[in-house]
């Protein structure tokens, strides 16, 4: 007998729904069109609400998202993606309104369209706030997550803001909401923080096509057609509950594609978010974002290579969001033959690496350390805990080390069950059984049996063989 | 400063040796360097409140040494939550004692309640004048009128508490 949750669920049989694009198209005109490579045609219809999101699209704040890439670095491994987070974003907000077409069948006469516009214009606008190179700008700035607050003072600017109350009163502080809060108890803000949000939906099908990579396909029209709300118990890291969410859930004939689902997502990480050429070019875009800082905060901001009004320089002395703003990925490559020609030798030479791609050498230490199984066992922790004191002891004995050996760890769970460590309210995916919802972990063995993928790897140049040599000897010692 | 994994080690056994939750562990390691008791970890808001990447690396650390146990049971709601163990002696300086104080109440709070005052005080340290209303709003599935007013008792008990950097008076 599987665990189940005593629960509510909605929804008539899984088998009578159609959900997204096969419905039958509305009557009302096209306003504005576009084509996409994910999507096909994504159509804006001529009502207040296709005029609203339109408008919002055109916006500068929006526009921007046109010079800011999805994937920071990832084109040095994978020439095609780079796709921006405009296309991004105009994909989550169609997205979107197929998940809202999936739950208007749900909730028939309950369903409330106010709501679930909120959601569709947050979709929208959910990305507004990144910046260039986004996790490995705000990381090298100690500015972890900034871009939710930016997203959030964006949306309640004056060119954002204008339009969401033109349509409805009220509605800007609505949409921030979605982003400075956790996860909203109600249905409508599964759209876009859940196991199966718009966001998400579009950037697995978004990232594995521009990447080029066969694997992690998700069976998308199967996976929208079965999807089911349910109401769901939640907790925190802690043994009781402390309140209840609608969600969606699978349906019972979406097993096998909710486990697919889980496996794809995971594989996205280890062959092309965490690529060992991409976090090479993020860590050293890092360092070279780290000493441009530094010379600022010094007062030599003229040894960085740049003028004092490029916008790099702005931010760097002024955070708000205007000087925020004028920073995307085409300011800083704008601005890599002029730190190249930096007169501090640090930034000249990482801005000359950056743009020649001659990148750090990548040292696998786990990898170095294991037997060369993918996933390794309990003694690597162990070889790797002392490899990185004896490191931390070196670094203490020679703080030149901190910049010449850039240090790259991190973790991945691919099937969370637990209540933390996720913005979302639910982490793990419940399959219908027999008319309850039952943990995808507890259905599949496969996803029970999914490890955390972690990586700790070394970067150092290709001609700094004392730094090359310390990290072997490091590596061989703790092997040992 | 204490190896980061030690740190850890010392938090759970003066938890009384066992402390249910990494949020807890958290924002125990936030309210002892609220206190003036902490071991240096830096604090920034992340999605629970008050989060320190060095001290989850820590815990990490601390049980790949096998200086506390970690076990993940499974939860009444289905999912599953961490409970950290360890058998070491209680460390019994002065400073021990104050953090052992403290620790003892951070254990007994309830997590959700304990994550909303911690919550509060971070945006206290920020600067945000009404913190327990912008901590309401960032969680408003937890923030219930019940978890806020048990959340001000806690706070309201934690100050009382002599420490060597005073809490805020967050509920007066």
């Amino acid at each position: 007998m599987l665990p189940t949750q005593p629960t509510l669920c909605e929804g008539r049989d899984a088998d009578a729904q159609i959900a997204g694009e096969n419905r039958e198209t509305s009557e009302v005109a096209t306003y504005r069109r576009l084509r996409d490579p994910v999507h096909d045609l994504i159509e804006f219809e001529d009502t207040a609400f296709g005029r609203a999101a339109w408008s919002l699209i055109e916006t500068p704040a929006f526009q921007r998202l046109r010079r800011v890439k999805q994937l920071g670095f990832s084109d040095f491994v994978y020439p095609g993606a780079t796709h921006s987070r405009f296309a991004h974003s105009v994909g989550v907000f169609h997205t979107a309104r197929r998940l809202g077409l999936v739950l208007e069948l749900k909730k028939a006469a309950e369903f409330e369209p106010e709501r679930a516009e909120t959601a569709y214009f947050a979709a929208l606008l959910h990305d507004l706030g990144h910046g260039p190179f986004s996790h490995a700008f705000e990381g090298a700035l100690g500015e972890i997550d900034r871009h939710e607050k930016w997203t959030e003072e964006i949306i309640r600017s004056q060119d954002v803001s204008a339009i969401l109350e033109g349509y409805r009163a009220g509605l800007t502080e609505d949409v921030a909401r979605i982003f400075k809060s956790e996860t909203l108890p109600d249905i409508y803000s599964s759209i876009v923080s859940s196991q199966f949000d718009a966001d998400r939906l579009d950037y697995m099908r978004r990232d594995r096509l521009m990447a080029g990579t066969e694997g992690s396909r998700i069976d998308i029209t199967w996976l929208l057609s079965n999807l089911e709300v349910c109401t769901l118990e939640v907790g925190g890291d802690d043994p009781s509950s402390f309140a209840s969410v609608d969600t969606f859930v699978l349906g019972p004939k979406a097993g096998w594609t909710g486990e697919a689902y889980v496996v794809g997502l995971f594989h996205l990480y280890p062959t092309i978010y965490l690529h060992k050429a991409t976090r090479g070019a993020e860590k050293l875009f890092g360092r070279m974002l780290r000493r441009v800082r530094d010379l600022v905060k010094g007062g030599t901001p003229e040894a960085t290579g740049l003028p004092n009004n490029h916008p790099l320089i702005a931010y760097l002395n002024e955070r708000t969001l205007g000087t925020y703003l004028g920073l995307d990925d085409a300011t800083i490559w704008g601005a890599i033959s002029l730190l190249a020609q930096a007169g501090d030798p640090s930034v000249k030479e990482d801005a000359i690496r950056l743009r020649d791609r001659r990148l750090l050498k990548a040292i696998d230490v786990r990898f170095e350390l294991s037997d060369g199984r993918l996933y390794p066992g309990d003694e690597v922790a162990q070889r790797q805990l002392a490899f990185q004191r004896s490191l931390s002891d070196r670094i203490k004995a020679d703080p030149s080390l901190v910049n010449r050996i850039l240090i790259d760890r991190y973790e991945r769970d691919p099937y969370k069950r637990k209540g933390y460590e996720s913005p979302r309210a639910i982490e793990r995916i419940h399959v219908l059984s027999k008319g309850h919802p039952v943990d995808l972990a507890t259905m599949s063995p496969v996803v029970a049996a999914l490890k955390p993928l972690q990586i700790f790897r070394v970067y150092v140049a290709p001609e700094d063989h004392g730094a090359r040599e310390l990290v072997t000897s490091l590596v061989q010692e703790a092997s040992k | 400063m204490k190896m980061q994994g030690e740190a850890v080690h010392e938090i759970v056994a003066l938890a009384g040796g066992r402390l249910i939750g990494k949020t807890r562990l958290q924002k125990a390691g936030y309210l002892l360097e609220l206190s003036g008791l902490g071991y240096g970890f830096d604090f920034a808001y992340h999605h629970y409140g008050p989060y320190s990447e060095e001290l989850a690396w820590a815990a990490k650390d601390a049980t790949i040494d096998g200086l506390v146990v970690e076990k993940e049971e499974p939860a009444r709601w289905g999912g599953t939550y961490s409970v950290f163990r360890t058998d070491a002696e209680t460390p019994s300086g002065d400073v021990d004692k104050m953090r052992a104080d403290l620790l003892a109440k951070i254990s007994r709070a309830n997590a959700v309640a304990l994550e909303l005052a911690a919550t509060a005080a971070l945006l206290h340290e920020e600067g945000v004048a009404d913190w327990w209303g912008e901590t309401a709003r960032r969680k408003p599935m937890k923030a219930t009128p019940e978890l806020l007013s048990e959340a001000k008792r806690f706070w309201g008990d934690l100050v009382k508490l002599q420490v060597p950097s005073k809490l805020p008076d967050l509920v007066s």
